[in-house]
């Protein structure tokens, strides 16, 4: 409308102009403050949609910051459950960070597996895709023998 | 002759070559946890065939009450290991069992806890020292687990050697 409105050379005074004129001037308003705080205003300005409202990451750390000063509520146990949420709606990305950890040395492969809501056989197959390939520790004959002769007399 | 406690990662390694025959050979009974049989099942469920193998040649051992609240109180202080690890272990306690798992993890919790394991190194080289499978037959068994379950046994001449 902004182009449109450009065209015109006279007749501001006119109820039509006058209307289009508020109605940029509105827009420009809300754009402005968009760059600032979309959600807010798409929150005054719009039926709350219960919670779908995107935020910047800058209102997320300052409602945290509200909810542990105010809400007696653990900023820690905020974030945590958080990433709880965001992996359990993302389960590729819960894969991945079960497979990173197993491969870390920080779990073994079946709390991998319970992780990514798999069976070990299931995993084991996932790994293979990937072209993933388990190693063994590789012991000397004499260490294996000396374990064989302990708990297998 | 011993009698084991099998995780669900050994089972599968020799499940899938349909190679259970040599933990009946090695062992006189293989026990699973509960933990392990409901995953096994699960597994069956999403088309795994080999288990209705591993079914049939290993005993499900069940917990008392006494072990289920040791097994919650292992698995609060090891969460790093699986739910069938922990039961794994808690059964081998009790029932002084030899613990089958090839996870490090697992090995080092079991290590802490005084369980005795046997690796999968360590089951190929009993089934030499055994004398249950030729030299040749070994070799071939460790090509299939290699090729099957995508698993490189770096002892493989040490476990072929002597």
């Amino acid at each position: 409308m902004a182009p449109i409105y450009g065209w015109c050379t006279e007749g501001f005074d006119t109820a039509d102009l006058q209307e289009a004129r508020a109605l940029l001037d509105e827009l420009s308003w809300r754009g402005s403050r968009a760059l600032v705080s979309r959600p807010f205003l798409d929150y005054a300005q719009e039926e709350p949609k219960g919670g779908d409202v995107i935020m910047e990451a800058s209102l997320l750390d300052d409602m945290i910051d509200a909810l542990t000063a105010e809400g007696g509520i653990d900023a820690k146990t905020v974030q945590t459950e958080a990433l709880r949420l965001y992996l359990n709606t993302h389960p590729i990305m819960k894969l991945d960070g079960a497979i990173s950890l197993w491969r870390q040395g920080r779990i073994s492969l079946a709390k991998a597996a319970e992780i990514a809501g798999l069976t070990v056989p299931e995993l084991k197959e996932v790994l293979a895709v990937r072209g993933m390939i388990r190693e063994t520790e590789g012991k000397s004959r004499t260490e294996m023998d000396a374990k064989l002769h302990e708990t297998l007399p | 002759m011993t009698a084991v406690i099998a995780d669900t990662d050994i089972l599968s390694t020799f499940g899938k070559i349909d190679r259970l025959d040599l933990l009946q050979r090695l062992f006189d009974s293989v026990y699973i946890a509960p933990a392990v049989s409901r995953e096994l099942m699960r597994a069956e469920g999403v088309g795994f065939a080999w288990v209705a193998t591993v079914k049939r040649t290993v005993t499900l051992l069940p917990l008392s009450e006494d072990e289920h609240r040791e097994a919650e109180r292992l698995a609060s202080l090891y969460p790093q290991l699986g739910s069938g690890e922990i039961e794994s272990f808690v059964l081998a306690q009790t029932h002084h069992l030899l613990c089958l798992t090839n996870d490090r993890q697992a090995k080092m919790v079991g290590n802490t806890l005084g369980l005795s394991y046997l690796d999968l190194e360590e089951l190929l080289r009993a089934l030499k020292t055994r004398q249950l499978l030729t030299t040749e037959a070994l070799a071939n068994l460790i090509a299939q687990i290699e090729e099957y379950d995508h698993t490189r046994i770096k002892a493989k001449e040490q476990i072929l050697s002597g």
